[in-house]
């Protein structure tokens, strides 16, 4: 089982449409793949249509196994299920600091389903908290979207340096850029040549389109509705990228 | 899941309309779909626990793997119709599958047409949390006849939204009285063909009994050869995958061997046209396997390559393919010639025939057993005797005769092994097919080399060689020559386990003293 987190400190980045577009399309491929909206605020969970709701609240998640398996929902597509958000979530970081291992906890709730599903997709709320380093903790990877200005590359670098950390050795670091508008120059030169920083971006970048935000209205995977425009072969050369950078 | 079977007193529409009354229900557009049961020949995923479903819809294929027992189905939606292993654009499928295929195609055992129905239960927020099919079934018999199956009615609940599922099954059974179906469609249409999954095996297992008559007990071995040797035919016909055709001159190899192996048993008059038969038919299928060891080695020549030079080998695999089908063309011609078939029928009656009682043929009437125990007592010996002479030095011609005494032997244990205990026989024949890998990786290797050298000649003829390609064949063949050295230095290893002294004395026991035994 892989897990994947779309991550970044920043919100309104593209997190959770990178995590919903990716999902669709991995389970495509035959994998058998679980969305965790770990926002509070339910995105992911608003896009498969599915309440935002955990029924004991994130307590009750960090109980037991059974638990995990009561709350997880299945989608409208194959093989995607998703493990809903809940209100309750925004105490997750108090509820594992009050933990001596916190993340062994976090990651207790994922080895629980390693043999049901081939990927988890972690969609993760924009903030730097023990949250966060659960998930450092637990993922293969982190999909970090990144908007190509100087302000967002900063942010791009505290998350690197904290990343750093030698426990995260297995972690790749995976940033791309995304909302990209063309016709701004900075976004240009930023894409095209981006800056050293001791990672590799993944070349494929998501270029800002209303096919991508229709996707609020829709209240679906892109490639559900518009499978053949261009944002949608956006995601799929970034996914295949991905996929080959991990070695998948 | 929730299966129903829908009685021909109710019809679909009663019973639609009263869900869309009762359930807030929304109607896709009603589906045909061709429902393929597939899996090997021999039912290689059947006997891993799964079932293999694929779905043909207008513009793709969805492919299903259906766990027999319990655990999660999986899904993948492609654009064409998988055959092989390789053909699935999935690497978690592939490693799913890897190991349980094999080089064996996937063919179609069960055809049905569906004509489905889809009602989803959804809520306001447009999401689904149930699914009904009504699926109207008519499965394929092999003569191209449909037979109208039992209209099933599906209840798919979605993961977490059981109760939905829940509710709309107790509202079936109460207002309709409903029985559940307890299998999938596949049992009931397998059962309607006649199919018996797990009927095939390649390896021989003959039962005899130690007091049968040798000219009765191997009739019957023979017969048991002769029906591997017909079910492998159409597969062969159609070149489904090149197991088929393996398989049947394994069988014509068997069949061969225990004609010259064991004599005095059956009329030399009769037998002569038989023997000469099969040694045709071992010709005639000859140039279709060649072509088809070649083209299952290709990928291991190719990636034997640096990889700079892949890429030159390709013109060898597309000679490879188009000679193929020209060897194979011939070769059906010839499996449906006359010839082929009077010499079958010849063969059958022959086999089906009763044995006389009283006969002049000196081991006609021998137990069954003491036959077993002489010829594989020769054999064994034979083989030791060749197998110590073996030196260093010796010409390769030498091992490659060895080849095919130990290859007499092995026939002889496994056409027997149901007269001795299992636990005693088996390990003879694991030691001997050790034996036998590296005599067969000898030859082979040599085999390969003149045959690769041959390829090169004809496609040099046919303009189709071009200086790349004849580099990589080339180097194919240095490598190729290389390994054979390491090969001849491994017999001298192989050959002592199998020649060490606990090995001696089984065999001694189990064919010799039984011999002795049996004529005091
Ligand atoms: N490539 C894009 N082009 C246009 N709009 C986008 C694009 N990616 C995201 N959006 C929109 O931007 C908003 C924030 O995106 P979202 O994926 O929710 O970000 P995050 O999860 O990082 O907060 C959403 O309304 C989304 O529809
Ligand atoms: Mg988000």
């Amino acid at each position: 089982m892989k897990v994947l987190a779309c991550y970044n400190i920043k919100g309104g980045v593209g997190k959770t449409t990178t995590s919903v577009n990716l999902s669709y399309i991995c389970a495509n491929e035959g994998a058998r793949v679980l969305v965790w909206d770990l926002d509070p605020q339910g995105a992911a969970s608003f896009y498969f249509r599915i309440k935002p709701k955990v029924k004991g609240g994130v307590e009750k998640l960090f109980e037991k196994k059974s638990e995990v398996d009561e709350a997880i929902k299945g989608t409208d597509y194959l093989n995607i299920d998703l493990l809903p958000a809940d209100f309750s979530y925004r105490n997750m970081d108090i509820l594992l600091e009050s933990s001596d291992k916190p993340r062994s906890r976090f990651r207790k709730i994922l080895s629980a389903l390693e043999d049901e599903y081939d990927y988890v997709f972690l969609d993760c709320p924009p903030s730097f908290s023990m949250v966060s380093e659960s998930v450092f903790f637990v993922s293969d990877a982190l999909l970090i979207p990144t908007i190509p200005t100087t302000l967002s590359l900063r942010t791009l670098e505290q998350v690197l340096k904290y990343s750093d950390d030698k426990i995260l050795k297995k972690l790749t670091i995976l940033p791309f850029f995304s909302m990209v508008d063309k016709r701004k120059n900075m976004h240009r030169l930023i894409c095209e040549k981006p800056p050293k920083m001791g990672v590799k971006f993944l070349k494929p970048f998501i270029p800002y389109a209303s096919d991508v935000e229709r996707m609020g209205v829709e209240r679906r995977p892109i490639l559900s509705y518009a499978g053949h425009s261009k944002s949608a072969k956006c995601y799929l050369d970034l996914w295949q990228e991905i996929k080959e950078r991990l070695d998948l | 899941m929730n299966e129903f079977l829908l009685p021909t007193s109710i019809s679909k529409t009663a019973l639609k309309e009263a869900l869309v009354t009762q359930f807030s229900l929304h109607e896709d557009a009603p589906r045909t779909i061709q429902r393929n049961y597939r899996d090997t020949f021999d039912w290689r995923l059947y006997k891993k626990g799964f079932l293999f479903q694929v779905d043909k819809h207008s513009h793709s294929y969805e492919l299903t793997l259906i766990p027999l027992e319990s655990g999660r189905r999986r899904v993948l939606i492609m654009q064409s119709q998988p055959a092989y292993m390789e053909d699935i654009p999935s690497k978690i499928w592939q490693q799913q599958l890897q190991g349980v295929l094999g080089i064996r195609a996937l063919m179609s055992h069960i055809t049905i047409s569906l004509r489905q129905n889809t009602l989803r239960y959804v809520d306001k927020d447009g999401k689904t949390l149930s699914r009904i099919y009504i699926e109207e079934a008519r499965l394929r018999r092999p003569d191209g006849r449909l037979r109208t199956l039992e209209t099933r009615i599906r209840i798919v609940p979605i993961t977490g939204y059981g109760k939905f599922s829940e509710q709309i099954s107790k509202f079936l059974k109460k207002e309709f009285k409903l029985k559940a179906a307890k299998q999938v469609p596949f049992y009931p249409s397998a059962k309607a063909l006649g199919l018996s999954v797990n009927n095939y095996s390649s390896q021989l297992s003959h039962p005899f009994l130690a007091k049968d008559r040798t000219d009765r007990a191997l009739k019957a071995l023979l017969l048991t050869l002769l029906d591997t040797m017909e079910v492998n035919e159409q597969g062969t016909v159609e070149d489904i995958d090149s197991e088929f055709l393996h398989d049947l001159r394994v069988s014509v190899r068997r069949t061969r061997s225990v004609l010259s192996q064991i004599k005095h048993i059956f009329p030399q008059r009769n037998l002569q046209r038989f023997e000469g038969g099969f040694s045709w038919v071992g010709q005639i299928t000859g140039p279709t396997r060649d072509m088809h060891v070649y083209l299952l080695k290709f990928d291991d020549y190719q990636s034997a390559l640096p990889k700079k030079m892949q890429p030159h080998l390709l013109p060898l695999k597309e000679f490879l393919i188009r000679h193929q089908k020209l060897e194979h063309e011939t070769l059906v011609a010839a499996i449906k010639s006359k010839r082929y078939q009077v010499l079958k029928q010849g063969w059958r009656t022959f086999l089906t025939s009763p044995c006389p009682e009283k006969t002049s043929l000196a081991n006609a009437t021998k137990p069954i057993s003491e036959t077993a125990n002489t010829h594989i007592w020769q054999a064994y010996s034979k083989l030791m005797k060749r197998g110590s002479a073996i030196t260093a030095t010796c010409p390769d011609e030498k091992l490659h005769k060895l080849r095919i005494v130990a290859k007499k032997l092995r026939y002889l244990l496994e056409f027997f092994q149901n007269l001795y205990p299992k636990s005693r026989i088996k390990p003879l024949i694991s030691a001997l097919k050790k034996l036998q890998d590296v005599l067969g990786d000898f030859q082979d290797l040599s085999v390969q080399i003149d045959a690769l050298k041959d390829f090169e000649i004809q496609m040099k003829e046919e303009g189709s060689l071009n200086p790349d390609t004849e580099a990589a064949i080339e180097l194919l063949v240095q490598q190729l020559q290389s390994h054979i050295k390491e090969q001849r230095k491994l017999f001298e290893t192989r050959f002592a386990e199998f020649s060490d002294k606990n090995m001696r004395s089984e065999f001694k026991f189990l064919f010799k003293k039984n011999l002795l035994n049996l004529k005091q």
